[in-house]
């Protein structure tokens, strides 16, 4: 349907524009700042892996570039494709191509997994897909993501186990197809099998034109999805950026040296 | 009639009498006893939970006279036309009260099955009506059901034999029209061991008909027997709606009930249900949906008289801009209910500031050894759910009313037949997409 390369060579934007340019944001949630001034450049075709402690401000981030409302945006600017995201409603943000994979999705009771994907594909893609389409469209990625039919019929998120909650979120994502997905810790707690789908979910939507933002706090899922960039969130702001070097490194040496480095 | 000085009261009684010269001498006795009750009864005190939220004044006849039921029903819903019994045991229509015409499937109707108006089954199936009618309305008659039972122009009698099992529902339609009193008593006897699924389907003949309407069902389930009893209610706006429903579950019997609540402009509904055998087992689902000035209110008793059975209650209700809900329920295990199990849940959604839900759940409990749970709650929808909605594109209005959709839906299915459940979604939706 759109771009048919998979895994681009790195960094390399389909145009100038980069597909997320976060500049000195800060936001506050209870009147609490968490970010103080973090500037973040994604462009097409990049994965960005977020890395950091609890409590550094990883989540927070994801959640102001969806509009969480309870995170009041204080200062600094987000621009998606050069378009203000802080202007828009949360589900024009959706429409427009971003996705967030919830760290922990929540219920909806009621609402079969069958129709609320139906209805959010016809709200964020009524103009590539068909309803006709939709069916076969579902069935393909349900197969590739490894969920089994009964999925459809059950209420979303529903008693679903963690693994089930991620594997429905991935399943969203590949129904969306979107432009930016942010992924708020969804490799965390998972077992070895659902990783992989969850991993090859990421990498099926890695093509020149669309950019991934993984929020983690391990550097395990990285083995599968190789980031082209690797930052360090530290007491709301980025402290360091590299390749997927430094995932490794952190992986060895930890976050401390990185504290005293800042300090 | 020509007398128009005449006092309402008065002529009640004489339309009591007129009633009264139709029916066997029991049941002519039994109007009269009722009538009798009825004036002496005092209007119920306000103080009392169970009016607490309603004014029993507002129930009164006042100006209106008592109405002659209507002999014209309009057009079934269309989920109602087939021509067949392919999905339906029977379909009975109701106008005003009184049961116009029923037709059962014929190797149904060999079984013994019965459906036909109350006063029918008063004189053609007398020892079964005797032995039933009014037995859980008698002694402690409110003021209300001792209205109903003098006046009822007619009524469902539904009565299923010892081992037989419907395995399609009995649908009842019944309209109302016009804007005076009508009174009702219906009655439904499941036998040992048999096994039905009832359905009411209430609405009025147009949306300005406003009728008071007293509407009065037993239901007896006995040992080993199984029933399903649905009611959906879309009437129009201006009808007064005062059903009061009693339920006997006898040993390892099964009773659910489903109630949709959409239209009329004041409801107050009574439901009671008492246990009195060993391995019953008791489910009641309930929707409540109000808009515009709707006074929606809602009392319900589950009466465990014996123990080691179980109840289970779930009312949903959904609040939108004026109009006001109370819910009041009680849960009762008397002395003898050790190794009950009783569970009571009412949840509430306001959609707008100006809209009001009240719910109080009582609980008498008389013994040890049980296990009982009650859960309450009123609010607006919930924030997460919405923003997780909006995060998948979905704009407010459409996350809205998915959510409030997915709210009802799991009483929606228990409802029987798809094109039911879709005939009540469809309201839903309309509703919800009017009031949002």
């Amino acid at each position: 349907m759109s771009e048919e390369t998979p895994n681009p060579s790195n960094g390399a934007p389909s145009n100038g524009t980069p597909i997320l340019e976060v500049t000195d944001l800060r936001v506050a949630v209870d009147g609490k700042e968490i970010l103080k001034g973090l500037s973040l450049t994604v462009n097409a075709g990049e994965t960005h892996a977020i890395m950091g402690r609890n409590g550094s401000g990883k989540s927070t981030l994801s959640a102001a570039i969806m509009g969480h409302p309870r995170y009041e945006v204080t200062g600094g600017s987000i621009l998606f494709e050069g378009e203000d995201v802080l202007a828009m409603a949360v589900h024009e943000r959706a429409r427009k191509g971003i996705f967030l994979s919830f760290q922990y999705p929540v219920a909806l009771p009621g609402v079969t997994v069958s129709n609320f994907l139906r209805q959010a594909v016809k709200a964020v893609r009524s103009d590539d897909v068909p309803t006709k389409a939709f069916r076969p469209l579902v069935k393909e990625n349900m197969k590739r993501l490894d969920i089994p039919n009964a999925f459809m019929t059950r209420y979303v998120n529903d008693g679903f186990s963690g693994g089930e909650k991620k594997r429905l979120e991935m399943l969203q994502m590949a129904m969306l197809q979107p432009s930016l997905a942010i992924l708020d810790e969804t490799d965390s707690g998972l077992d070895i099998d659902a990783l992989k789908v969850v991993s090859a979910a990421i990498n099926l939507l890695r093509d020149k034109g669309r950019a991934q933002l993984l929020i983690t706090h391990y550097q395990r899922i990285l083995r599968y999805v190789e980031p082209d960039f690797v930052h360090v969130l530290l007491g709301g702001q980025i402290v360091k950026s590299g390749g997927p070097e430094l995932a490794q490194e952190l992986e060895t040496r930890g976050y401390e040296w990185l504290e005293t480095e800042a300090a | 009639m020509s007398d128009t000085q005449t006092s309402t009261d008065s002529s009640l009684a004489a339309a009591v009498e007129r009633l009264a010269a139709d029916d066997p001498g029991w049941l002519a006795d039994a109007r009269r006893a009722a009538w009798a009750a009825y004036e002496s009864a005092a209007l119920p005190d306000r103080a009392q939970h169970l009016w607490r939220y309603t004014d029993p004044a507002k129930l009164l006849p006042g100006a209106r006279a008592l109405a002659v039921p209507g002999d014209s029903f309009g057009e079934l819903p269309a989920d109602y036309h087939d021509g067949t019994f392919e999905h339906v045991a029977g379909l009975a229509i109701e106008r005003d009260g009184r049961l116009l015409r029923a037709v059962i499937d014929s190797t149904i109707a060999d079984r013994g099955v019965v459906v036909c108006d109350i006063r029918e089954a008063a004189r053609e199936h007398e020892a079964i009506t005797r032995k039933y009618f009014l037995a859980l309305t008698q002694p402690e008659f409110d003021k209300f059901e001792a209205l109903s039972t003098a006046l009822f122009a007619g009524g469902t009698f539904v009565h299923v034999p010892r081992g037989v099992e419907l395995d399609r529902p009995l649908r009842i339609a019944h309209r109302i029209g016009g804007d005076g009193l009508l009174a009702s008593r219906s009655l439904i006897v499941i036998e040992e061991n048999a096994e039905a699924t009832v359905v009411f389907d209430l609405s009025t003949m147009t949306a300005t008909d406003a009728a008071l309407l007293h509407d009065g069902l037993e239901v007896h389930v006995a040992q080993a027997a199984r029933l399903r009893l649905v009611f959906i209610q879309s009437a129009g706006r201006k009808l007064v709606h005062a059903p009061v429903i009693r339920c006997r579950v006898d040993r390892d019997a099964s009773l659910e009930t489903v109630t949709v609540c959409m239209g009329a402009g004041l409801v107050k509904s009574q439901q009671t249900t008492e246990l009195v055998g060993k391995g019953a087992s008791v489910k009641a689902l309930g929707i409540v949906f109000a808009d515009h000035r709707q006074h929606v209110d809602h009392h319900t008793l589950q009466d465990h008289l014996i123990g080691h059975n179980a109840s289970d209650l779930d009312y949903r209700t959904v609040v939108a801009q004026r109009a006001r809900s109370a819910y009041t329920g009680n849960l009762r295990i008397g002395l003898d209910g050790e190794g009950a199990t009783a569970h009571q849940r009412n949840h509430n959604l306001l959609l707008h500031d100006t809209a009001r839900a009240d719910t109080i759940p009582e609980l008498e409990i008389l013994t040890n050894d049980v296990v009982c749970s009650h859960a309450a709650a009123v609010g607006p929808l919930d924030d997460e759910m919405m923003h997780f909605c909006f995060s998948r594109g979905l704009s407010p209005v459409e996350a809205k009313r998915l959510i409030i959709a997915g709210f009802l839906e799991p009483v929606v299915t228990r409802i029987p037949g798809e094109d039911l459940q879709d005939r009540v979604r469809t309201v839903l939706a309309t509703r919800l997409a009017e009031a949002s």
